[in-house]
């Protein structure tokens, strides 16, 4: 075995090698070569199976029933061909990986009578042959002789390779066994049929006895035989008249032990077979003493090297009389063929074996490089987050090129100061696969991938399409993994499956891509192809200007044989942002769509004239048409969109069907001579599988958005788990929820959690409910990591969730980490909550115990350290690490919202929103956020701008605007508007409108407001109060003014009005904060916390 | 349907019948996270349903909630509340049936978030939801021997809390650590 680990291929591949027969069978050539290469496989490093339809009781442990293997696109399945196969055959032509056939011949039916069996048989097995060859990628022989027949059916010579059959070495025989040379014994190995020629042998046995009856005094033929078979008896009668039945044995199958006695009794091993494909015994023999004397038939010669063949039965017989009497000529012979016979030892096979493998597998790291290609269209912004996120990459072997359409909204600025970093080359033309293709001519990395730019890919990204391509079989040209649809953490689709008619099947089973019409596809924003591949094919078609794109490159690849897998963890965060083909909901480029959608069917669907012209119309009524005509009846679209829809549906159809005249619009790829440019990373990230390890986070909350809807901890925890997952790490998040689930979306799970009530007598019903949800909560987690180790918990102080974690000795539990937020005694006595005094203690004493036996506190703000301190009359100790609060630093802006576009709001229309200075107050109208501050300096805010409009939304319990009513002059009040309550989209795109910001609150533990404000930057004149001072930096991003103070207020309004150039600053300065409190930053502030606790378990003792 | 029959309904389930037989429309996200904050924060469920009564939105639209005009002129405020005022010394019962609503309304989130995601969860997807099956026998062990220990302590809060981590530290849940 050592010299097989010598032989092996140096490769990562991961995938599986399934060797499929239809029976796996006992002391039968090709059932013993299956075992044999099995153990090869396995000695090599591989996770090798053997499947089948049968098997004999004797080798049931080798093998497992065909029928349970499910077959991935990463394994390689090794067909073994040697006769019709009803079943595994046509299983292994169906699976949808590396195929091979290992072809160990089928005789020529015409050497059978028409009427048996074998003639049924062979005929059959050479008809499927010639159909399965098309359907198998690589063509594997036990001689050359056979692999000829194989590309005379058409498989291709450069993928073709002889592995011959393992022949061992001879055993050693038990000392009762005789094994002296009998002189004049003839023997001849194998079933009795007439390619096996053994009617000529008994004809050619007896006129040597005829010669010299010493010289063949018997004659034993070793094999099975079918006693109702026409050859067998044509043989016994042929025995029978020769007078040989004293002479002439035929012994039947027999056990190994008889078989070795024969072999080694024997003077000579004749062969008189017209046809073997291998013929195992002929190596045999010599390695037993015993020469062989055969006829120069199909594979003997290249099995036996050339020694000891004869053109015919008369040379052979003299060479027989010549050796009997020079046994020093004998000796020669059996020298020679035994050393012919070291060419089929494990270890010789092995090599063969590795070389034919390596010509499917990847050799280590044989894929070093990727290019990264971004086409981009007016889309700076995005385009700035996605090369921004990509300097977090953890493998550094990546270049990244960026062609960007005819832009005219500063992406060329941005592109001119990312200079020397990318490479950049424009498309004038606002064609995807054009500036596609152009990306992949100034590619130089071994794989291309493409993201768009409203993606961000995960921090493995790179690493992790290296090592799925160097993992699979070189059959795979391109690879797709899924997308986190931006703000749900939920799948935008995993894997995908496309059909000749361009239908796509979202989250196909893995085990349906191959099957009937069904084919793979990959996500455009994340999908990867191997370069040469595409430069060779000629890339994407550029008729595909947006839509079906990479679908269609996809289907042309599967149809030339390649492969395209499917990567789960090679992941991006998807945005689905606004374009010019995609400006709302039902706002899509439809003449487009219609027209790609009619030149792909067109062309592949097989369908044309009337029958493809209907087909389309169906298909554009049924998908396009129907779900428009339903919006504009539901009163969601215009009528003139729907029409004008409509109009281009019909359009696109046209301009398709003429276009498909001209498929395909592929056109010759020419490499560019610029050299491969690695892309800079930041310096001092910390990456993980590079710097770090990954994680397994557990988080435990009540509030988790979008899955349970909540307040600051949801948002908080929901940008926390964001950035957590996109740096690479994995993710459990506790939820209370009504039943036992638990939600997988690849390296995020949630945990839905159902809480059992008891009731403690005496005990409020709070706190009883918080004790049983952390009690509840401790038991899940416990699960969880007995599932999967949990390296670190998180969890808030808010109804202390983790306190029946924190209360688990700390060295018999994952280290846990508790976020100080706003305690409850701060919450009760702002909302006047009447709480009895020992209830009050309780649920302070479980808020102190939490923070006490935590092993890492983290105060979200300074000002909520003080205050948690004061309350609870602890000091922070080393245990505490203050971390700010994150968000993502751009808006979220959602196709289901029609993206930026505001409908006019309770008479604020859009002339408002353009042509005046917008001052936004966002929060409940009430004291607690002093609202009565902004009634008060109302007048003077509007007095100091004509343009200043105010604009109030949230909602109004206490009457609010029935007051503002009474203190503000008439003529000023039409320049204050009341939203209301307004939905977080709403908010989104007033703040994009907003000039500036108002934030009087007198209470805060963070701010999330202002930070929302500064995505946008938007400055914000906020109160001195709480922690706010601690994100509006005065004079930075915004302007600070005294608690109560409603003039300050309003003179650092006017300020912010009359002074453009302070407004500038202060905005660039909010944009700049915001980039500062980003939720990267957070997350990673987070992570070095995590990670003194897991590297230094004994410091959380001290 | 009277108002009473609105009364009696609870946290999410209240805001959503409202929202339906005020406005006519389901309600939205902010808009129910909103009125479930009013409810926790001690707002009346009589007085919410004023605020969409009087609601711009509800301008004009006829309601069919028998006793809605009445409740208006008392401007929101139930009859039990209007009793308790006679009792200053317990006037801030108010504010403490408002914890209570808000714990309940904790429940009713649960319950609202697990109502919305649930038709996707459930859906049977091979490569994608795994269904975990807790047989739940410590929990519910360690669960009982809380009840009984904590009986007779919920009054003292430090004894409660010795009483919570001795029954925890020796209950049958922990965890299988590696190091």
């Amino acid at each position: 075995m050592k010299q097989i680990i010598q032989a092996a291929l140096d490769t990562s591949f991961k995938g599986r090698i399934i060797q499929v027969t239809e029976a796996l069978d006992r002391a039968d050539a090709v059932s013993n070569q299956l075992i044999e290469l099995d153990r090869v496989f396995s000695a090599m490093g591989f996770d090798s199976i053997i499947a089948s339809k049968w098997h004999h009781e004797d080798v049931s442990s080798y093998r497992v029933n065909l029928d349970d293997v499910y077959i991935t696109e990463s394994d390689i399945v090794i067909f073994h061909s040697c006769g019709y196969t009803e079943h595994s055959g046509p299983w292994a032509a169906r699976q949808y990986c590396t195929k091979v056939i290992l072809y160990h011949n089928i005789t020529p039916h015409e050497l059978f009578s028409e009427d048996s069996d074998l003639y049924k048989f062979c005929k059959l097995g050479r008809e499927q042959l010639a159909e399965f060859v098309p359907q198998f990628h690589y063509f594997w022989g036990d001689s050359q002789y056979n692999l000829d027949e194989l590309i005379e059916l058409g498989a291709r010579p450069d993928r073709s390779f002889v592995v011959p059959i393992v022949v061992p070495p001879a055993p050693l025989v038990s000392f009762n066994l005789s094994t002296r040379k009998i002189p004049g014994n003839w023997v001849f190995l194998g079933r009795v049929a007439s390619n096996k020629g053994q009617v000529d042998l008994v004809r050619l046995f007896a006129r040597a006895r005829k010669r010299n009856p010493d010289a063949a005094k018997h004659l034993t033929i070793v094999g099975g035989f079918n006693p109702s078979d026409d050859y067998y008896n044509r043989l016994l009668s042929e025995i029978a008249q020769l007078g040989l039945t004293q002479d002439v044995t035929i012994t039947g199958k027999v056990s190994d032990e008889r078989r070795e006695q024969y072999l080694r009794e024997a003077q000579f091993y004749v062969a008189l077979s017209v046809h073997e494909g291998f013929g195992v015994p002929l190596v045999e023999a010599p390695l037993r003493g015993l020469p062989v004397l055969a006829l120069d038939r199909a594979a003997a010669r290249e099995t036996m090297g050339g020694i000891g063949l004869h053109d015919d039965e008369d040379s052979l017989l003299q060479a027989l009389f010549a050796l009997r009497g020079n046994d020093s000529d004998y000796q020669d012979l059996v020298k020679a063929q035994a050393a012919n016979a070291s060419r089929f030892t494990r270890s010789s096979v092995s090599e063969k074996l590795a070389c034919a493998l390596a010509s499917i597998l990847p050799v280590k790291g044989f894929y070093k490089s990727v290019s990264v290609v971004i086409c981009t269209y007016n889309r700076r912004d995005y385009l700035a987050r996605c090369l921004d996120y990509l300097q977090c990459q953890s493998n550094p072997n990546f270049e990244v090129i960026v062609i960007d359409g005819p832009s005219d909204d500063g992406t060329k600025e941005l592109l001119d100061s990312w200079r020397g970093r990318i490479k950049i080359a424009e498309n004038g033309l606002r064609n995807l696969s054009i500036s596609r293709n152009l990306g992949i001519e100034l590619s130089q990395g071994d794989i291309v991938a493409f993201i768009d730019d409203d993606a961000i890919p995960f921090d493995n990204w790179i690493d992790r399409i290296l090592e799925e391509y160097n993992s699979r079989p070189l059959l795979t040209k391109a690879l797709g993994g899924p997308a986190f649809f931006a703000g749900t953490l939920r799948f935008q689709s995993e894997d995908i499956g496309i059909d000749r008619h361009g239908n796509a099947w979202l989250n196909i089973p893995r085990h349906e891509v191959g099957q009937g019409e069904w084919l793979r596809s990959c996500l455009g924003t994340n999908s990867t192809f191997v370069r040469h591949y595409l430069m060779d094919g000629g890339g994407f078609d550029e008729q595909f200007d947006y839509y079906l794109d990479e679908s269609e490159l996809c289907l042309r690849m599967q149809l030339q044989g390649a492969l395209i897998g499917y990567a789960p963890e090679v992941i991006v965060r998807h945005e689905f942002a606004q374009s010019h083909n995609r400006k709302g909901r039902y706002n899509y480029d439809w003449k487009t769509i219609a027209k790609n959608t009619c030149y792909y069917v067109a062309a592949y669907s097989g369908l044309s004239g009337e029958e493809l012209r209907s087909n389309l119309k169906q298909r554009l009524e049924r998908e396009r048409v129907l779900p428009l005509k339903g919006a504009f009846e539901n009163g969601e679209i215009s009528k003139s969109l729907y029409e004008n829809a409509l109009d281009s549906l019909k359009k696109g159809m046209e301009q398709g069907l003429l276009d498909a005249k001209s498929w395909p619009k592929t056109r010759k790829l020419k490499s560019a001579s610029e050299p491969f440019s690695p892309f800079s990373l930041r310096s001092g990230y910390k990456a993980v599988g590079r710097d770090i390890p990954k994680l397994h986070i557990c988080i435990v909350t009540k509030e988790m958005p979008p899955f349970v809807p909540g307040g600051g901890i949801g948002t908080l925890y929901y940008h926390l788990v964001s950035e957590l997952l996109l740096m690479g790490h994995d993710v459990s998040i506790v939820v209370p929820g009504v039943e036992q689930k638990a939600v997988r979306q690849g390296p995020l799970t949630v945990h839905y959690t159902q809480s059992r009530w008891i009731e403690v007598p005496g005990m409020d019903a709070g706190l009883n409910h918080n004790m049983t949800w952390s009690i509840t909560a401790l038991h899940q987690v416990i699960r969880i990591h007995q599932e999967r180790p949990v390296d670190v918990i998180d969890s808030a102080l808010w109804d202390a969730e983790a306190l029946a974690i924190a209360v688990v000795n700390r060295l018999e539990r994952p280290p846990l980490v508790v976020r100080l937020v706003t305690p409850f005694s701060v919450v009760a006595a702002m909302n006047g909550w009447k709480v009895q005094p020992r209830v009050s203690r309780l649920f302070n004493n479980f808020e102190k115990e939490l923070i006490e036996n935590a092993d890492a506190i983290i105060p979200i703000s300074e000002k909520i350290a003080s205050t948690i301190s004061k309350a609870h009359r602890t000091e922070p100790n080393t245990r505490w690490h203050q971390s700010y609060c994150g968000i993502t630093y751009w808006p979220l802006f959602d196709v289901n919202e029609d993206y930026n576009d505001l409908p006019e709001l309770k008479g604020l229309g859009a002339d408002h929103l353009e042509n005046s200075k917008i001052i936004l107050f966002i929060g409940r109208l009430e004291k607690r956020k002093g609202i009565d501050l902004v009634v008060s300096a109302v007048p003077a805010i509007l007095a100091s701008d004509p343009h200043a409009r105010i604009v109030i939304a949230g909602s109004d319990p206490d009457g609010w605007q029935h007051h503002f009513a009474h203190m503000i002059p008439a003529d000023a009040m039409h320049r204050v508007h009341f939203l209301g309550m307004i939905s977080d989209a709403v908010k989104e795109k007033l703040l994009a409108r907003a000039y500036c910001l108002l934030f009087p609150s007198r209470y805060e533990s963070f701010g999330l407001v202002p930070l929302e404000a500064f995505v946008h930057g938007v400055p914000v004149v906020a109160s001195r109060s709480g922690a706010i001072p601690e994100v509006v930096l005065d004079d930075v991003c915004g302007i600070l003014f005294d608690e109560n103070d409603s003039d300050m207020m309003a003179g650092a309004v006017r300020r912010l009005l009359t002074d453009e150039r302070l407004h500038h600053r202060l905005s660039q300065g909010a944009l700049a904060r915001v980039r500062k409190l980003s939720s990267r930053n957070s997350a990673q502030s987070t992570l070095s916390i995590y990670q003194t606790l897991i590297s230094n378990p004994e410091a959380i003792e001290q | 349907m009277h108002v009473s029959d609105l009364l009696r309904l609870n946290g999410a389930s209240f805001v959503e019948t409202a929202y339906s037989i005020i406005l006519k429309r389901q309600v939205d996200r902010s808009g129910l996270d909103h009125f479930m904050n009013r409810l926790a924060s001690g707002d009346s469920k009589e007085a919410i349903i004023v605020t969409l009564a009087t609601s711009a939105e509800a301008k004009g639209s006829r309601i069919d909630l028998i006793g809605l005009p009445t409740l208006i002129r008392k401007g929101g405020k139930s009859p039990l509340r209007r009793f308790l005022r006679f009792f200053s010394q317990i006037r801030d019962m108010r504010r403490q049936l408002a914890r209570i609503e808000y714990i309940v309304s904790q429940q009713e989130n649960i319950l609202a978030g697990s109502a919305i995601h649930s038709p996707i969860m459930v859906e049977d997807r091979s490569a994608g939801h795994a269904h975990v099956r807790v047989s739940g026998d410590d929990l519910h062990n360690t669960l009982v021997s809380i009840q009984d220990s904590l009986s007779n302590t919920a009054y003292d809060a430090d004894l409660f809390i010795d009483s919570f981590k001795k029954t925890i530290r020796s209950s049958p849940l922990f965890f299988v650590m590696s190091h």
